[in-house]
């Protein structure tokens, strides 16, 4: 499990990180959301150790990670610009996080290698920036980390190699209880793949929840309704958004599915079904709830 | 140990050893280097030095003369292998901390399984590996080729080996400079430019504020303040240009001690280093400003010096600063925040730093405090260091008689006089004619006498005065407490006792020794005719028998010339030379003791004199000697019967008289087929009696 206390962190006098907490379990996907500048990289960083913050303390099953080797011995950090060897080439890496990590297997690298079918002796500098991602996370994943923290690495991907790396993320936290921690600043692709989901805006964790549990207590709801419908009539749920045009209403709302479809069946509308909410919506009503406009939070 | 414990040391060994090999396995091309510009220090200039040797036309022995040959070579290599080493350390490290300087290589590395001391440990373990290997494969090399050619010798090999220890020395000095600096520093440029200022800072800075200080400091003895040995010690750059000599074994440990010192700072400063600073110039916000304000203060320093070096004037030293100062504000603020915008922040503080520096040249330009002329209060002295020319030692003085003497010399005596003022007893002016002026010029350069004082108090720092007395023989008193100390007798002693115990086992045949030449005790002018003698007068019995005897009294005896004492064999030897080479004076050539002979010289001068006067100064009257005992006792009761007034600083003379005479002199000069030609001149000389020794029918004459 991995522990956030109070993490705060400044650069100078811009404050990056605002007492941040959160408990994530092992064996889950994390998708760290947050606009350009809300703190992901910055909290990431803390995370794998590499730079300390201010106040707080990151802690893995138990012990801290800051220069702590056993600790990080179970985590790979994928940042955004992954470093590579001068002139090296994908071996040569591999040589060196082989070095470093006594749990790399090459068995698990040669399985990468027939995934992605890079050539291994060609020399990084002249691998394209997709290119590159693949290679690192090539490379992380070879590492058999029990955490994976990764910075906007689907950046860069095509859409095929991105679910190549999504199922890659999925099969090693279902096979073997990895954790994948995931920085991105798009919802729609946090989607496929995340357990849980966590919105940093301006340093501050707004929230942190199940993409199911948001899933199964929020519905979209579009019905066809005659002229003299009131939402009045709705009186009874918890509605968190509500939109009429002409005899079509849409409305969002929290509670249990099987109450509402009751619920609905009792109204009689002309015609009604239940949609699925993208991760998008559920973003976008939870963030109102609390007071924030969500349009300014991520774009 | 448990088996946690164990597989955890496991975890931080492999880390280490891990990318410690890696290291090596990624720099390989950098060793290569390194091999390759050894390989043109050591073994190549060997081949060629043996090459030749052996293409020589000499036909000496190789055997032996081979290994005395290279014997050079061995003692002079550490000249270009510690410049090398030196450079390559400074190279290394920066090459080796590079990962610190860029956000995605700090980024990776910090998130290794492995702790920042191992880290930093592989890192410059590694960088030291690269520069070792190489540099004991190519010793080998040339060893093994020394070997080969029969150059070898245990001298030979001993020389070498120190030199490469001093190379490494130099090496690890100058790699832990860079550390520290490249802990501190966040771009590899600025590491650079930091470590090449930090070599230089303390000397540079060290200069420039006593030299800035001089200017305004009165009789600051400067040459005391930039003393070779101790600029030495200001960095290790200043150690090798200032000082040729081998490291000794203690300067070897305190570098190797300094080196470990600062290898270890470095660490503890990479440990509370933040990543996050990474790629900009300076890592720590407060050393930055720390290290601009040093540049700023040392610029305005330089600014200075150089206008008034060029302009000699105030306004243009004060416009010098102001440059210096604003130009090093403006340049540092652009590269701490790699912006040019940005080069006016912090004016403020420069405010405030310009109000320092105009309450500082207040407090020098008005001696404020008398900080420019105060030295220690005679009370408060510890220890007065003296030099009275630069024949001599310094001496030191802690006897609290001795040193009231010389404070009195110097707080005392008329070095304030403008230069050309007489002593105060020449009051000779009823008559401004021409010999009027000759008695002053030459009394004045009788008179003159320069002396370096070093006023340590028993608190505070050491004052150091130069000052150039003209009125030596007012201080006989003083003088005399100088020379009649247990202290002056026991420093002066060590001072004679190299040409006592030469000269006095020199014979005839070695006078003119080219040992004895080469150590200065005897000068070849290139004629044979004519010997610098150096011992001559009562004085000089007295050095050669008994030194015991040395005291003011000894310097107050007549000398057949130029100075009376013998200066220390290794400096200069102060002698005098006869300007003649009658045959007459030939047994004084081969003498060792002229005293010996001084009635036949004050004879033979006296049968020479075409004209004695004696002048006295205070009204300009003159009295002419005609009488051959006279003469004799004048010639007697000079401090020199030669023309030359090199005079010691401890003779005082009688500056109520001058004696003026003209001298029947035989010339030496050569023809075109090399034939000696003898010519007469009437030369003429100026000199003055002995303080307490005017005869006295001089003084009964002219009543």
């Amino acid at each position: 499990m991995i522990e956030l206390s109070n993490i705060s962190m400044s650069y100078g006098n811009v404050k990056s990180l605002e007492e941040v907490s959160a408990k994530l379990e092992d064996g889950t996907i994390f998708g760290l959301i947050g606009s350009n500048g809300s703190g992901k990289s910055t909290l990431l960083r803390i995370m794998a150790g590499v730079m300390r913050p201010d106040t707080g303390e990151v802690c893995y099953d138990g012990a801290q990670v800051y220069e702590n080797p056993p600790a990080k011995q179970q985590i790979i950090y994928l940042s955004d610009e992954q470093y590579f060897l001068p002139h090296g080439t994908i071996n040569d890496m591999r040589m060196l996080y082989k070095s470093v990590y006594t749990n790399f297997s090459d068995k698990m690298f040669k399985k990468m290698r027939d995934i992605f079918k890079l050539d291994c002796d060609r020399k990084l500098n002249t691998f394209s920036k997709g290119m590159k991602k693949q290679a690192s996370v090539m490379l992380g994943v070879s590492a058999m980390p029990k955490y994976l923290l990764c910075d906007e690495t689907f950046d860069g991907l095509d859409p095929v190699v991105r679910q190549l790396v999504k199922r890659i993320f999925a099969e090693e936290t279902a096979d073997r209880g990895m954790t994948a921690i995931i920085a991105s600043h798009n919802l729609r692709e946090m989607e496929d793949i995340c357990d849980t989901v966590g919105l940093l805006h301006k340093g501050e964790l707004l929230f942190v929840r199940g993409l199911d549990d948001m899933k199964t207590e929020l519905y979209k709801v579009q019905m066809v309704v005659d002229a003299e419908f009131d939402a009045e009539r709705l009186r009874g749920l918890t509605i968190m958004r509500y939109e009429r045009r002409g005899s079509l209403v849409t409305f969002i709302a929290r509670g249990d599915e099987t109450e509402l479809n009751e619920f609905l069946r009792r109204l009689a509308p002309t015609f009604f079904e239940t949609i699925p909410l993208t991760l998008e919506e559920i973003f976008i009503c939870e963030m109102e709830e609390r007071g924030y406009d969500f349009g300014k939070l991520i774009y | 140990m448990t088996s946690a414990s164990s597989s955890t040391e496991k975890i931080k060994n492999a880390g280490f050893f891990g990318l410690f090999s890696n290291i090596l396995r990624q720099k390989w091309t950098t060793m290569l280097l390194s091999a390759i510009l050894m390989f043109f220090t050591l073994p190549v200039p060997v081949m060629m030095v043996l090459s030749s040797y052996k293409n020589s036309w000499e036909t000496y022995s190789l055997e032996n003369d081979v290994q005395k040959y290279m014997l050079e070579w061995g003692y002079s290599i550490r000249f270009a292998l510690i410049p090398l080493m030196a450079i390559l350390g400074v190279i290394m490290v920066c090459a080796m901390t590079r990962y610190t300087k860029k956000r995605e290589t700090v980024d990776f590395y910090h998130s290794l399984p492995i702790t920042r001391g191992r880290l930093y440990a592989s890192w410059l373990i590694a960088g030291l590996t690269l520069l070792i290997v190489p540099l004991i494969i190519m010793s080998a090399v040339t060893l093994i080729i020394l070997g080969a050619n029969d150059a070898m010798s245990f001298t030979l090999f001993g020389a070498y080996m120190r030199s490469l220890g001093e190379s490494l020395v130099y090496m690890l000095l100058l790699g832990g400079i860079s550390v520290v600096v490249g802990m501190i520093s966040g771009t590899t440029v600025v590491h650079l430019l930091l470590c090449g200022t930090a070599v230089v800072i303390i000397p540079l800075f060290y200069w420039a504020v006593v030299y800035f200080t001089s200017i305004f400091n009165e009789n600051m003895w400067v040459s005391w303040y930039y003393d070779s040995e101790f600029m030495a010690r200001l960095s290790p750059l200043m150690r090798y240009m200032f000082n040729s000599e081998r490291l000794s074994t203690v300067e070897a440990v305190v570098g190797l001690l300094l080196a470990a010192a600062m290898f270890v700072g470095g660490y503890f400063i990479y440990r509370v280093r933040k990543s996050e600073r990474a790629g900009t110039p300076v890592v720590f916000r407060p050393v930055g400003e720390v290290i601009k304000y040093l540049l700023i203060i040392m610029m305005t320093l330089l600014g200075g010096i150089f206008f008034y070096e060029v302009m000699y004037s105030f306004g243009w030293t004060v416009f010098g600063m102001v440059c210096g100062a604003l130009l090093t504000f403006m340049l540092t603020n652009s590269v701490l925040a790699k912006t040019a915008k940005s080069m006016f922040r912090g004016w403020k503080g420069l405010c405030v730093y310009g109000g320092v520096c105009v309450v500082t040249m207040c407090v020098l330009i008005f001696n404020l405090f008398g900080i420019n002329t105060n030295i220690p209060s005679e009370s408060d002295l510890m220890r007065v260091d003296v030099v009275f020319d630069y024949g001599l030692d310094t001496m030191s003085f802690e006897d609290d008689e001795v040193m009231s003497a010389l404070y009195r010399l110097y707080t005392d005596s008329d070095w304030r006089e403008p230069y050309g003022y007489g002593p105060s007893s020449a009051s000779y002016d009823v008559t401004r004619d021409e010999d009027s002026e000759d008695y002053e010029d030459e009394m004045i350069y009788a008179e003159r006498q320069t002396i370096c004082f070093v006023f340590y108090p028993k608190f505070g720092l050491p004052q150091a005065k130069s000052v150039t007395i003209n009125n030596k023989s007012d201080f006989s008193d003083e003088l005399r407490v100088l020379c009649d100390s247990e202290e002056f007798r026991e420093q002066y002693k060590k001072s004679l006792s190299i040409p006592v115990k030469q000269v006095n086992n020199a014979s005839e045949n070695d006078y003119v020794n080219e040992y004895l030449m080469e150590k200065r005790l005897i000068a070849n002018t290139g004629n044979p005719d004519f010997h610098d003698l150096e011992f001559r007068g009562e004085f000089n019995k007295a050095a050669q028998t008994d030194a015991e005897s040395i005291g003011y009294d000894t310097f107050q005896q007549p000398a057949l010339g130029q100075a009376l004492y013998i200066a220390g064999g290794k400096r200069n030897t102060s002698f005098f030379y006869l300007t003649t080479a009658t045959p007459a004076m030939n047994k004084l050539m081969y003498s060792l003791d002229p005293t010996e002979y001084m009635d036949d010289i004050y004879s033979w001068l006296a049968d020479r004199v075409t004209q004695l006067t004696v002048c006295r100064l205070s009204d300009g009257k003159e009295y002419v000697v005609t009488d051959k005992s006279e003469l004799c006792e004048i010639f007697a009761s000079l401090y020199s019967v030669d023309d030359s007034l090199d005079i010691s600083p401890f003779t005082a003379i009688d500056t109520g008289y001058a004696v003026e005479y003209m001298l029947e002199d035989e010339i030496i000069s050569y023809d075109e087929n090399g034939n000696e030609v003898y010519t007469v001149e009437n030369t003429r000389s100026i000199s003055y009696f002995l303080k307490g020794k005017v005869p006295a029918f001089v003084a009964e004459r002219m009543r």
